[in-house]
């Protein structure tokens, strides 16, 4: 299994409750272990971004790497459109607003309508998930891309911490020790992480 | 479930509902924190502030009712179509203002060349 298919399995499973929501730390348990992840203080974002920005600087002047306007080229040039899976995007937006619109001003009393309507939302919906997994699945291989997961890595890293006799210490010493921990607990840190910044940046 | 279903089946509780609406009287805190607020957080209060808003106007408008609120496709579309009405409505005022406008303009014309026609 890919790892970005096991990221998204994993988000599917989480177990959801409500203190996600009372203050900005997630904990969540692994092999009996209790865990969590916590937002970035001012000095960790500016750490992290520092990280990506040397990342982005250092691909960019690595001819084995392409920006994503150069990948989109490439890909033209072997006939596969990234512009046209924006249009094919907008074009079921724009469906889909208009299949909204209609459904809002169906009565209670026309269920049946209701149902086909939700039915169609939830078509168009999936419709507009597949190209834009397809578009995330072509770009992936652009230095944005890379570095973009880079930062995701290096943000679990820094704010993953471990329950250890009542303290919670730092989960990884270093991002070396990190690169080499269990790809199942990195695997959920990051899906812990995408879940608290949601809304804010999400990575799959 | 996803996440965002999640905060909203939470947002739209009776018990975070009367929370939200009565945090500042109050003076209670909705979280632990107060900066730094999560992702999940900001766009949970911004559902409370959403559903709070919907609960006052329910008895209002003819499209809204418990059952709409309740199902989040169907809150979506009509979430939509407000969100339409309203950029009609702002189109139809800017349109009016222009005419106004216009209008004004071609008073002051008339108006000129009444007094010029007289001297």
């Amino acid at each position: 299994m890919e790892k970005k298919e096991m990221l998204q399995e994993l988000i599917q499973n989480l177990n959801l409750n409500e203190s996600m929501i009372r203050d900005n730390k997630i904990e969540f348990e692994y092999k009996k272990e209790k865990y969590r992840v916590r937002m970035p203080k001012a000095g960790e974002d500016l750490e992290v971004n520092e990280k990506k920005n040397t990342l982005y600087i250092k691909l960019l002047k690595d001819d084995n790497y392409l920006t994503e306007e150069q990948l989109i080229e490439t890909y033209k040039k072997k006939s596969i459109n990234i512009s046209d899976l924006n249009k094919q995007f907008e074009d079921w937006a724009e469906k889909l607003k208009n299949t909204q619109i209609e459904l809002a001003k169906i009565p209670d009393s026309n269920q049946e309508a209701i149902e086909n309507l939700i039915k169609k939302i939830v078509d168009i919906k999936d419709k507009m998930m597949e190209i834009s997994q397809k578009k995330v699945i072509l770009l992936q291989y652009s230095i944005e891309a890379k570095v973009e997961h880079y930062y995701y890595l290096y943000l679990a890293y820094l704010v993953t911490e471990k329950l250890e006799n009542g303290d919670w210490i730092k989960c990884w010493k270093t991002y070396e020790e990190f690169e080499n921990g269990e790809t199942e607990l990195v695997g959920l840190a990051i899906a812990w992480i995408t879940n608290l910044l949601y809304g804010v940046k999400q990575i799959v | 479930m996803s996440i965002e279903t999640y905060i909203r089946k939470l947002a739209r509780t009776t018990y975070y509902q009367l929370l939200y609406q009565n945090a500042k009287e109050l003076r209670l805190s909705l979280f632990e924190n107060k900066l730094n607020l999560s992702g999940i957080q900001i766009i949970f209060t911004y559902w409370l502030r959403t559903y709070g808003q919907l609960y006052e106007n329910i008895t209002l408008d003819e499209y809204l009712n418990i059952k709409v609120i309740n199902n989040d496709i169907r809150l979506d579309a009509y979430l939509v179509l407000k969100k339409e009405e309203r950029k009609k409505e702002k189109l139809e005022m800017a349109r009016q203002k222009i005419k106004d406008k216009l209008n004004k303009s071609m008073d002051n014309v008339s108006e000129t060349t009444f007094y010029q026609k007289k001297v």
